[in-house]
């Protein structure tokens, strides 16, 4: 199985969980590399929450509590589950309906 | 015509989206700056020569897609080992952003994309020329044809 089979099958795997409205995959650049949401949607994602990383990366650092591990935003239509992984250099984005 | 300061507004709002970006300049399809923006006020670089070679790279690119038929294109993004330069169209020109090699691509290709819009409106009305409509003391065919027998006279 190669890197993008499996990359499909995490994302089928997460879609399948209830709730789940969309799953992104992007690199810490802020490129999609897999979703299942429409182009336009997937580089707002990408872009967007790479940068909310990237100042979370910072604030975690500055304030010496270790690394950051895992980021939830709850919003009013539901949750933003957010992975990131520096050393791997990719950030799961796992979008949730309440 | 639009107010030049609504470039500097715009290209301003480009450089505080991202701390990695260094520099925002205007040019249009010509290599001529329009506006310019820095995030250091020493950052000593040739605005004018890299805004024209800027706008030469992406109008090539443009031929060379037209060439292949593989559509419009949107961004050309030069990767270096210290930097990156991203040039986008915006109407009638095109928007370079300068950048440190660590940046947010995904974030900058999303605020070029969106300010890009806003640009090309803008462009538009700075670089409209104002239709000259004839005046009502123009000379008409009547005036000109009894001048011309006057001459004749003459």
């Amino acid at each position: 199985m190669n890197s993008q089979d499996r990359i499909q099958t995490i994302i089928a795997k997460l879609k399948a969980q209830e709730g789940v409205r969309g799953v992104v995959i992007t690199n810490m650049e802020g490129l999609p590399l897999s979703s299942d949401l429409d182009p336009e949607t997937t580089e707002n994602v990408a872009a967007i929450i790479t940068s909310l990383v990237g100042k979370a990366i910072d604030a975690v650092e500055e304030l010496k509590e270790g690394t950051l591990s895992f980021l939830t935003l709850d919003t009013t239509k539901g949750q933003i589950n957010i992975a990131p992984s520096p050393k791997e250099d990719l950030i799961l984005v796992v979008l949730k309906s309440s | 015509m639009s107010d030049p300061k609504v470039f500097d507004r715009i290209l301003t709002d480009i450089i505080r989206q991202d701390k990695g970006v260094k520099k925002v300049i205007l040019v249009d399809k010509t290599g001529l700056t329009i506006a310019n923006v820095s995030k250091l006020s020493y950052y000593a670089v040739d605005t004018d020569s890299i805004g024209a070679i800027a706008s030469a790279v992406f109008c090539a690119s443009e031929e060379q897609g037209k060439n292949l038929q593989i559509g419009e294109l949107e961004i050309v993004t030069s990767e270096f080992s210290e930097g990156k330069i991203f040039a986008s169209a915006c109407g009638k020109g095109v928007l370079c952003v300068v950048t440190e090699a660590e940046v947010n691509i995904g974030l900058i290709r999303l605020v070029m994309k969106k300010q890009g819009v806003q640009l090309a409106e803008e462009l538009d009305k700075f670089l409209a020329v104002e239709p000259l409509a004839p005046s009502k003391d123009e000379l008409d065919e009547e005036d000109l044809k009894s001048a011309l027998e006057e001459l004749e006279r003459v």
